[in-house]
């Protein structure tokens, strides 16, 4: 029995040298209780909260959402390519329910932007290093979390308002009335602490002129919003932005949202943009700037000196298409028709010469060639990434001078209307509005045309009462409440706070 | 054999070293001068036993009679053919009776060999001592032990079911040391007291048995074969144990029982072999070589629901370690009573792989080679070239398609595909040492073109005694290489639809590519112009020492080191990307990339094992460590000249972005402390009970620890005085346990921890205009902590019977289990920003968590029966058959909730964006149940309807809008019952087996009918038309105007049977001195499947998998259940014809 008690020992001291640290080493990424420590170390930081307006202009996440108007639509193609089971169709026919995946996933896609703000702003506030210009940066995260808030506030209305002071649990619901008023408050009271733009310096940052137009924006949507018109407030902020002196329209309305729109000197009107970049890792190949990809035709892919074949989606619903003058030279923004190489030969595809079809009348059933194919953010030639480079404009000069026109008309102002919407017009090459063509019909169109795939069409339609209330080829029932989505059944059954939005 | 020598003879300095002994020359003296007895290994402990003897010029059977009695064993032998008068003499000082018996029989010829109570001599071919085998007229007379007067005269013949007689069978008068054995014709004559005696006849294989003499002169006595499973050895962890001492539900298969033919990985030789044990193929890619394992339904959410595996005491050992043709057994631990001692890692159950070792004994070599033809079973049935002609022109009246071409797509991409393999085993060694050497290579082409794998697995397995056999030393090392050729499944996608009409290549040479949609390619050109290639390392080396230091008390260590390291390539030349008359403005890709992965084992443990009269007492105490690590490297370039490589990334013309070079490492650590109990009472009352405390560095910072108990206890109720004597009941257990085991593979390394980490670029202003910024990494965190982590734990209950009847001609076991596993490991959506725990805050939206519960319940029976045992003809017949239902329980818990509704998961993926999802995970339902609208019919437009119920589950008006559509439960694609049947058959020299798998009630979604059995597909006027199936224009498809979308029209009834493995083999009758033995064999692999499925084969994965053994797959993709994609690379059927042969 000595023996044994002795050979426990041993074992139990064994165990006890071998019960040695179970603590692993960490190797591929940083411990998250020392970093950020230094002022450049939070510029990775603040630069990373940025990253959250990827999605903006995703395939899979918001677009969809902006598939739901009279403009653009991915009907179902040959093989069932596009089917998606059913999620383009139900978008583009009004007949979304609250269990659509991809409202819930514009939902987490932007509680998650604003909680990086939230977070970011809750790091840097604690730390006690030197970070440069700390006051800018901490309003640069807020006015980005408006701009979420912003976007929650037009596409779900009535939701929780998260902070970085806001206690542990399940966040009690905000009417929209309110998301608007802290939104407001936000922008405002940030307004004085960032920084104005300084081209180029300040390129693709939140700026004070970037708050000055989200304002403008807001107050713009107001009435939808509130049920309380903003007019005038809205043509404040917008001489706010023209007062900067900052901003013109460029010459070529192309120039905005060319590949190397970053280069070109488009940032003079382009107010804020995303700026995507081809060889952007840790995303996965489509995420990100692809219209090569989610709208071009297979067939012209090497009229374009595309290295991806593209995936035939979005298109034209042929009577948006069909809405434009010919001499209006936005509509060089969409192809159409017999097409051909750069020598003037016929593009071939499937043996025949290849057409594209802008008048099509089935989305369940479309062919391959159906609908007209938007290039406005143009095909990067000789590209070996999925991805392209060109800069997305969430905002344009463009777009405060037509809003200040659009206030200003709706207050009955028409000569400032036309004068400042006139402005933008002149350079479509389409004849000036006059007091006789200016109506809100012919206002609402021209926005369409000057702002197609910049994700604006389903705000303008609900403030001109076109989307619900509208109608239009593939979505053929009038239904008010469609104007909001529907909060997400996920997000429902998380927080027992909300409330699912009227109708729904 | 000099190579294996110069190994052995490495290796001895090596041990040498260690040992600081001389050892040395006499094992080297043993092992070559091929010592010619055999042991067979089960009974080495007979042959353990020592004994002390000096005698001089004594007769044979005296000195067998007092050798006997001092070890207290019995001897048979037939004394006609051994000369058991010849006069010996024997010197023996404490000495292992089997080094005596060497001593005293090898220079008299005799072979010997020990049975579980008793040594059996026989003579050798050739030799001295021995006498002639001619029968004699009458039958043999032995009189062996006389010891008392012999007043009466009791003969007979010693027969086996059937009739054939049994040569050198035992018989002996009950309670004496009276007895004799058979003679060659089975005839025995004894020499009794009086006839009032039982006779107890005995012979090796078969049930002993005790009949009356009953003053009978003549007594003939029929034996039944047993079927030897109870006196097989149980490895149950940490130790062994005889299978009637176990108390937990186990299983094993030795390599006699292995499905036979082009074994590609270890697995597929027990497939269908163990009750509840459910191995999946996922398809004939000879690279896509890791099956899915599941025992006892899915026991996890994650990826990782297999059991453990466990190589020679080698913990988590990777599975291409092992070459099946090395596997001696495969032992299952199927219950938690069992399992518990692999704590953290157990709840799956564990499977444990015992390679084979060399014997005491001459020294043998073994080979097995074989050629194997590997055919599609199955393709999909799509219009052949001409029908798709006539349709095409039927559906095109006025412009009809004058092609003359016809391609068979299927025909184009797949090929007969032969394997080679050859195998070489030598082994041989004393009863101090023993070896065990190598070598197998297998080639394996797949059938589809341009794809396949060749392995080379060396092994050397050595082991020492020393010390008077009190120190025992194993080495066992492995080296395997296997070169990997992937290839794209969607290759098959595109052979199913591509145009009959369209040639392979244009008249240039070149691959016909029409410039049509990106998802229409080129079948061959797929399968030709990638380069895809793996070559992959595996090195596991293991030292076992264990040492006695008393008497009973052993203390042992154990340490591994496994060195996994894959190399792989990639090239995509620009031609991939030709289209037909167009300039191709894409480039050649380049990519290498490297994994590494490390585990390191050290295990310390004491053993201490006492018998006491009735009392039999065992215990185990343990402490183990094992270190993991994994890195890798890789990177991409472009372009480069077509016919360039990867090789040298360097010549590309566009170098590296962030995108394209990565690298990675992580590492993990684990901790055990491990004790075992073990009580036996009169070999009838038996308790064990099993616990282990397992720390792990993947667990959260408050749960570090793991506590995981068992207790099991089993009543041989044969072994009571009312079933000693029963006629029927030949043996009878009942065992009862329960343990707590755990699981902790769902736990990445770092997954508990607040992880900062790169979150890609963000733009960096830079003040020039005419490039305002640059991009930056941007780094912020990237994991939600959560320092709760901790292990999946499963509680499971089991009541088994282990039988055997009629002698043990009918034996088997029935188990019953439930298994509850608590804290399941799930991935939830959480919203960024919310705050939870100890003042943490939500910051990315997926957090992983232990929360949910999940039940598995079910049966398991197994049977095995001698059902012919005659002279010529023997067929023993073997049937498991199992039963489990799977429910998941509860999700939500703590603050998280999962939806009520169920999360649906699983993409098909096709088109743009994929067909998905079909699946659910709802409390209440299987894991894996489909989840989708349910068709009712078609309307007049050809669009299906699909159901849509209230809230009440009232019909309203179905709807053609899948979207509107009320998602239902349609199926659970986890089968009802699983049944493997295997037969063995011998006649004369030939042997049969006949092995057939099943499984019934499962349900699969047929995704290729989605896309190939829809007119719409063939859609007219499309001069490439996709093609389809030729059932596509048939009966309830041919109305049907509209694509295909994810509806229970395409789930279907999955239940197969299949003829798994069939194995005709003949042995020939040599008798040269040199060649042991020769058997020639043919064997057929998946010969037929029966089945109701439409599509190609209804035994689709469960569950992900990867390419390599290695590999960890994602969390999502383990629950896509009962999925036969369209993308898919086909089973093939086997035949192979094969040699082996022992010299």
């Amino acid at each position: 029995m000595k023996t044994l008690r002795n050979c426990l020992a041993l074992v139990a001291l064994l165990a006890g040298v071998g019960s040695c640290q179970l603590e692993p080493t960490l190797y591929n990424s940083l411990d998250a209780t020392t970093y950020p420590s230094n002022d450049q170390e939070f510029q990775t930081v603040i630069g990373n909260a940025y990253r959250g307006l990827i999605l903006y202009y995703d395939r899979e996440i918001y677009l969809p959402l902006n598939a739901s108007t009279d403009e653009f639509t991915a009907p179902t193609r040959s093989g069932g390519a596009w089917f998606d089971n059913g999620r383009w169709q139900y978008f583009a026919n009004h007949s979304w329910n609250s269990t659509a995946a991809d409202l819930n996933e514009t939902w987490d896609w932007l509680y998650s932007g604003i909680a990086t703000c939230n977070n970011t702003l809750a790091i840097l506030k604690a730390s006690t290093a030197q970070v440069t210009g700390k006051e800018s940066a901490l309003a640069e995260l807020r006015g980005l979390r408006a701009f979420f808030y912003f976007l929650l506030c037009d596409n779900f209305g009535n939701v929780p308002l998260k902070t970085e002071d806001s206690p542990t649990g399940n966040i009690q619901q905000s009417s929209r009335t309110e998301v608007f008023n802290f939104i407001e408050a936000e922008l405002k009271a940030i307004v004085p602490q960032l920084k104005p733009t300084a081209h180029p310096q300040t390129y693709s940052k939140f700026t004070k002129e970037v708050a000055q137009t989200l304002l403008a924006k807001l107050y713009l949507n107001a009435q939808v919003y509130t049920g309380t018109a903003r007019w005038q407030d809205c043509i404040a902020q917008c001489d706010a932005v023209i007062a900067s002196n900052k901003y013109r329209l460029n010459a070529s309305y192309f120039a905005s949202f060319a590949f190397n729109n970053r280069s070109n000197g488009s940032f003079v009107e382009n107010i804020f943009v995303i700026p995507y970049d081809k060889a952007d890792y840790r995303l996965d190949a489509a995420t990100g700037m692809a219209p090569n990809l989610f709208t071009m035709h297979p067939g012209l892919r090497d009229k374009y000196g595309l290295s991806s074949t593209p995936w035939n989606g979005f298109c034209a619903i042929a009577d948006f298409y069909n809405s434009f003058d010919n001499a209006d030279a936005r509509k060089q923004g969409w192809i159409a028709g017999p097409q051909f190489d750069a020598a003037g030969n016929p593009i071939r595809f499937r043996n025949q010469p290849l057409v594209i079809n802008a008048d099509f009348t089935s989305i369940t059933q479309a062919t391959d060639n159906d609908g007209a194919r938007m290039v406005k953010f143009s095909m990067q030639p000789g590209n070996t990434f999925q991805l392209q480079d060109n800069h997305f404009p969430i905002f344009r000069f463009a777009d405060v001078l037509m809003m200040k026109g659009e206030a200003a008309f709706r207050l009955g102002d028409v000569g400032t209307a036309l004068t400042e919407l006139n402005k933008v017009r002149a350079r479509s090459g389409t004849p000036n509005f006059t007091p006789a063509t200016l109506t809100l019909d012919a206002l609402l169109a021209e926005r369409g045309h000057e702002f197609y795939f910049e994700n604006w069409r389903r705000n303008d339609l609900i403030r001109f009462d076109r989307f619900g209330n509208g109608v239009w080829r593939f979505k053929l029932t009038r239904d008010k409440k469609r104007d909001l989505y529907p909060i997400p059944d996920r997000q429902l059954s998380i927080n027992p706070y909300l409330k699912q939005n009227p109708g729904y | 054999m000099h190579k294996i020598t110069q190994n052995q003879r490495q290796l001895y300095d090596c041990l040498f070293r260690i040992m600081k002994g001389s050892l040395l020359q006499l094992v080297l003296a043993i092992c070559f001068t091929s010592v010619t007895v055999a042991f067979p290994q089960d009974n080495q402990a007979l042959l353990t036993r020592r004994v002390t003897l000096r005698v001089e010029a004594q007769p044979l059977q005296t000195v067998l009679a007092q050798l006997g009695r001092q070890a207290d064993v019995r001897f048979s032998y037939n004394a006609r053919s051994i000369a058991v008068q010849s006069p010996v003499s024997l010197s023996a000082q404490d000495e292992p009776l089997g080094r005596v018996l060497s001593r005293l029989l090898a220079p008299l010829g005799v072979d010997f060999s020990a049975y579980s109570k008793q040594i059996v001599l026989k003579p050798r071919r050739t030799g001295v001592g021995v006498l002639p085998e001619t029968p004699e007229p009458d039958a043999g007379v032995a009189s062996a032990r006389a010891e008392a007067p012999a007043v009466f005269t009791v003969s007979g013949t010693i027969s086996a079911e059937g009739g054939e007689v049994l040569a050198g069978a035992s018989v002996v008068l009950k309670g004496t040391q009276t007895g004799t054995t058979t003679g060659a014709d089975g005839g025995y004559r004894l020499a009794l007291p009086d006839g009032s005696g039982t006779l107890v006849v005995s012979y090796v294989g078969y049930v002993t048995r005790e009949v009356a003499v009953n003053n009978q002169a003549v007594v003939n006595v029929v034996l039944t074969a047993t079927n030897e499973s109870l006196s097989e050895v149980v490895v149950v962890g940490y130790g062994t144990q005889r299978k009637a001492d176990v108390t937990g539900a186990t299983s094993t298969v030795t390599s006699k029982d292995f499905n036979v033919g082009v074994i590609n990985n270890p697995l597929q030789a027990v497939q269908g072999r163990v009750a509840g044990l459910n191995i999946t193929a996922p398809n004939s890619d000879p690279t896509n070589n890791r099956p899915i394992i599941r025992l006892r339904g899915i026991g996890s959410l994650s990826a990782n629901a297999e059991p453990l595996i466990v190589i020679d005491g080698v913990l988590g050992a990777p599975l291409n370690a092992v070459a099946p043709e090395d596997i001696e057994k495969v032992d299952v631990l199927k219950d938690a009573s069992a399992a518990a001692i692999y704590g953290a890692r157990g709840a799956n159950g564990v499977i444990i792989i015992t390679t084979k070792r060399g014997k005491a004994g001459r020294t043998a070599v073994d080979y097995n080679a074989y050629v194997g033809f590997d055919s599609p079973q199955r393709l999909p049935r799509v219009l052949s070239p001409d029908a798709y002609f006539q349709k095409y022109n039927e559906l095109n009246p006025s412009a009809p398609s004058s092609s003359t071409v016809r391609t068979d797509w299927f025909r184009e991409i797949t090929r007969t595909a032969v394997s080679m393999n050859h195998n070489v085993g030598i082994s041989g060694g004393s009863e101090q040492f023993n070896y065990r050497g190598s070598v197998a290579y297998l080639t394996q082409p797949g059938i589809a073109l341009n794809s396949g794998q060749d392995r080379i697995n060396a092994r050397l397995n050595l082991g020492q005694k020393a010390i008077n056999n009190r120190l025992e030393i194993q080495v066992n090392l492995s080296a395997n290489l296997y070169n990997k050729k992937f290839v794209d499944y969607g290759a098959f996608n595109r052979a199913a639809l591509y145009s009959p009409l369209e040639p392979v290549y244009n008249p240039d040479g070149t691959f016909n590519a029409p410039n049509i949609a990106f998802n229409y390619q080129n079948p061959v050109a797929m399968l030709r112009q990638i380069t895809n290639q793996g070559r992959e390392k595996q090195l596991l080396g293991n030292v076992k020492v264990s040492f006695e230091l008393v008497k009973g008390l052993t203390a042992g260590v154990n340490t591994s080191y496994s060195l996994f390291n894959g190399t792989y390539g990639y090239f995509q030349p620009k031609a991939y990307f030709n289209k037909n008359g167009q300039t191709n403005t894409s480039v050649s890709q380049g990519r290498r990339n490297t994994s590494e992965v490390t585990d390191r084992l050290v295990e310390y443990t004491l053993a201490y094992a006492k018998t006491s009269g009735r009392h039999h007492f065992g215990a185990v105490l343990g402490y183990t460590y094992q270190y993991l690590s994994d890195e890798y490297f890789g990177l991409t370039a472009r372009d480069f000249p077509d016919n360039f490589s990867f090789n040298n990334l360097g010549a590309a013309d566009q170098l590296l972005t962030k995108n394209d070079i990565y690298s990675g490492k992580s590492e993990s650590k684990l901790d055990g402390l491990l004790a075992r109990v073990n009580y036996a009472y009169h070999e009838k009352y038996l308790l064990t009970a099993n616990f282990r405390r397992d720390g792990s560095s993947r667990f959260g910072a408050n749960n570090r620890y793991g506590y995981f108990p068992s207790v099991s206890a089993g009543w041989r109720i044969s072994g009571e005085e009312f079933l000693r004597n029963s006629a029927v009941v030949s043996e009878l257990k009942l065992r009862v346990g329960y343990g707590v085991t755990g699981n902790q593979n769902g736990i990445g390394d770092y997954a508990s921890r607040l992880l900062f980490g790169p979150s890609g670029n963000y733009a960096s202003p830079t003040a020039t205009a005419n490039n305002p910024i640059q991009y930056k990494t941007a780094y912020f965190f990237s994991q939600n902590a959560n320092p709760d982590l901790k292990w999946e734990t499963s509680a499971m209950t089991n009541v088994g019977v282990d039988f055997g009847l009629f002698n043990n001609r009918l034996s088997g076991s029935l188990e019953l289990y439930d298994k509850n596993t608590r804290n399941l490991l799930f991935t939830y959506s959480v919203t960024p920003g919310d705050k939870y725990g100890d003042n943490l805050t939500y910051i990315t939206n997926s957090f992983l968590a232990n929360i949910g519960t999940m039940n598995n319940r079910g049966v398991e029976l197994t049977l095995d029966y001698v059902a012919v045992n005659a002279t010529d003809f023997q067929w023993r017949t073997a049937l498991n058959l199992a039963h489990n239902r799977n429910r998941v329980v509860r999700l939500s818990g703590e603050g998280l909730t999962f939806p009520t509704e169920g999360v649906r998961f699983g993409v098909i993926y096709g088109g743009t964006n994929g067909y998905g999802p079909y699946g659910v995970l709802k409390e209440g339902l299987p894991v894996g149940t489909f989840w989708m609208p349910k068709e009712v019919g078609l309307n007049d437009q050809g669009q299906p309807l699909y159901e849509v119920l209230d809230a009440n589950g009232t019909a309203l008006t179905p709807t053609n809008d899948p979207g509107r559509a009320t998602r239902q439960n349609v199926g659970n694609p986890q089968p009802k019952l699983t049944v493997g049947w295997s037969n063995s058959l011998t006649y004369k020299n030939f042997d049969l087996t006949i092995f057939l798998r099943g499984a019934f009630g499962q349900k699969v979604f047929n995704a290729s009918n989605l896309v190939y059995d829809n007119p719409t597909t063939f859609r007219a006027g499309d001069p490439n038309a996709l093609n389809v199936y030729r059932t596509a224009f048939e009966g309830s498809n041919a109305a049907l105007r509209q694509t295909g979308a994810v509806s229970s029209r395409y789930v279907e009834n999955g239940s197969f049977v299949r003829l798994d493995n069939l194995n005709l083999g003949y042995t020939l009758p040599l008798k040269t001195p040199w060649l042991r033995s020769l058997r020639a064999y043919v064997a057929g692999q998946n010969l037929l499947l029966i089945t109701p499925y439409r599509g190609l084969d209804p035994e689709v994965r469960s569950g992900n998998t990867t390419n390599t053994y290695g590999g960890v797959s994602n969390v999502g993709d383990n629950l896509a259940f009962g999925l036969d994609d369209f993308n898919f690379y086909p089973r093939a059927r086997t035949v192979s014809v094969g040699l082996t042969a022992g010299f």
